[in-house]
């Protein structure tokens, strides 16, 4: 418990070096316990919220589709990300990588204490205040899911950041790629006869 | 330690966040308090009545009355749905179409949940159908509606085969079997039995229109002769019961549902970003379907729709 405590004070606050250390001694169950956490804190949270707005039974399936899906996002993407790393000269193992990403969810639980405080708020300048704590959470969150590609693969912050948005940038061009040809079908076409 | 000490209180500030969330979020601290809300559920039955699942695409299924008598379903056993408004802007459809789902509006108001119904730009023959099985119905004075009457199309395009020089021949099981082909002139018996079925879906649409709007079947038969009505009219004739718009609708429904002040509307069917996008067509044409059928080969099921273009 000691343990896991100082690893998560590295991860907050020495990233790139606490990320190296969960890669290279492959610390795939604390990783899953950690992971697990940072789900179910704010899911939990979430859960509240969409109760409290009266969304009724929908709630239930938005939390459990967004936990499986988080899971599934965390094994696959660990997988893809391993699989582009090494595609971009990267030295490591996937396993090292899995754990690293599973720690990297953990900046997720502070969107709990963030909400308590957003709901005290004035209701004018409430969503202001959750937008922004969101958008914080999720770049913490992206810089720690570089931060563990620098610390499992041995990267810079530029091939690690490239690395990391290159699955988005294919399924860019791929949706771009996509819309053309099917506007096309659309397309009236000049009659000639 | 230090790091210990940092990371146990940041696990403490969450958990105490959490305990105040439990406290204090509304839907936990008065949930045994809570009035159960009180809604108006609203479904649209738009274009062509037809069987089925009407158009389906990667992300929606849209036109079939399958599709409404689900959202009638999910109405009927939402608890917090109160009555049901059903926006009807149909010229018509089949008359097995119609009749199921006429048959499901009957079993939920049976159920305790009152339709109003808000006749659109037309709600005719088969629209009218569904619209006289509702506990209410509104139209806009100027809405087209009626068109009380069963017809059943029959073509006849033997000379344009032999001017295109095509001769189809048929080994038939019974003399009736390609009864309305249009390869070859209908029989004076064919036509009778036509004519029988024809007049026996009149008969039930006269008994639901007389049923539904409480009037007698004679006098029903005076004015179902086929012909269209403006609102105004079928309101002068007791086939609607109040001229007014969608919102009248709505208001009407609240009050026969009891709900006091403004009454949350559950839309059913509403188009998505997903539909727009990769979605089948909304509405279903009348020539749609006629041509489709054409091209299937198949006898038409008897229709009882207004004419798509005047």
């Amino acid at each position: 418990m000691g343990y896991l405590l100082e690893i998560l004070y590295d991860v907050l606050f020495h990233p790139v070096a606490a990320m190296d250390n969960i890669a290279s001694r492959r610390l795939v169950g604390k990783g899953l316990i950690v992971f697990i956490i940072s789900i179910l804190l704010p899911s939990w949270a979430m859960w509240f919220g969409l109760k409290a707005a009266g969304i009724g039974q929908a709630v239930n399936v938005i939390v459990i589709m967004h936990m499986i899906g988080s899971l599934l996002l965390w094994f696959f993407g660990a997988a893809l990300l391993h699989l582009i790393a090494e595609f971009f000269g990267g030295r490591g193992t996937a396993m090292g990588l899995f754990a690293a990403l599973g720690f990297a969810q953990f900046p997720r639980v502070f969107m709990v204490p963030l909400w308590v405080v957003a709901a005290v708020l004035p209701e004018g300048i409430r969503p202001v205040i959750m937008g922004i704590s969101a958008l914080v959470i999720l770049f913490w969150v992206l810089a720690l899911h570089v931060a563990a590609l620098k610390g499992a693969y041995g990267m810079g912050g530029i091939k690690a950041t490239l690395v990391l948005i290159m699955p988005f940038l294919v399924l860019t061009l791929f949706t771009v790629a996509m819309v053309t040809f099917v506007s096309v079908q659309f397309m009236q076409w000049p009659q000639w006869s | 330690m230090f790091k210990r000490s940092v990371m146990l209180v940041i696990t403490g500030i969450v958990l105490v966040s959490l305990g105040a969330m439990l406290l204090f979020m509304p839907s936990f601290s008065s949930k045994k308090n809570k009035a159960v809300p009180t809604k108006l559920a609203v479904i649209h039955v738009e274009g062509v009545i037809m069987g089925g699942r009407g158009q389906s695409s990667l992300f929606s299924e849209i036109g079939g009355i399958d599709q409404v008598i689900r959202q009638l379903h999910e109405a009927r056993d939402d608890q917090s749905v109160k009555a049901i408004v059903l926006r009807i802007n149909s010229p018509g459809g089949s008359v097995p179409a119609t009749q199921e789902l006429g048959e499901e509006i009957k079993k939920v108001r049976a159920g305790g949940k009152p339709i109003i119904v808000s006749m659109g730009d037309v709600a005719a023959s088969g629209g009218y159908w569904l619209a006289a099985l509702a506990d209410k119905v509104y139209a806009n004075p100027s809405t087209l509606t009626g068109s009380i009457g069963v017809y059943m199309p029959y073509s006849n395009w033997e000379e344009l085969y032999q001017k295109i020089g095509v001769r189809q021949e048929k080994i038939k099981s019974g003399p009736h079997k390609d009864i309305l082909s249009p390869e070859r002139q209908i029989t004076t018996e064919e036509r009778a039995i036509i004519q029988t079925m024809v007049d026996d879906m009149y008969s039930q649409f006269v008994d639901v229109v007389a049923e539904g709007r409480k009037l007698d079947p004679a006098r029903v038969r005076q004015i179902a002769d086929g012909r269209i009505y403006t609102g105004k009219q079928a309101k002068e004739l007791g086939l609607v019961d109040e001229l007014g718009n969608f919102y009248d609708a709505i208001d009407g429904a609240a009050q026969i549902a009891g709900i006091t002040g403004k009454p949350q509307l559950k839309e059913y069917g509403k188009i998505n970003p997903w539909d727009m996008l990769f979605g089948a067509e909304g509405k279903i044409s009348l020539n749609q379907i006629l041509n489709q059928q054409i091209k299937n080969d198949l006898p038409l099921t008897a229709p009882l729709a207004m004419p798509d273009r005047w």
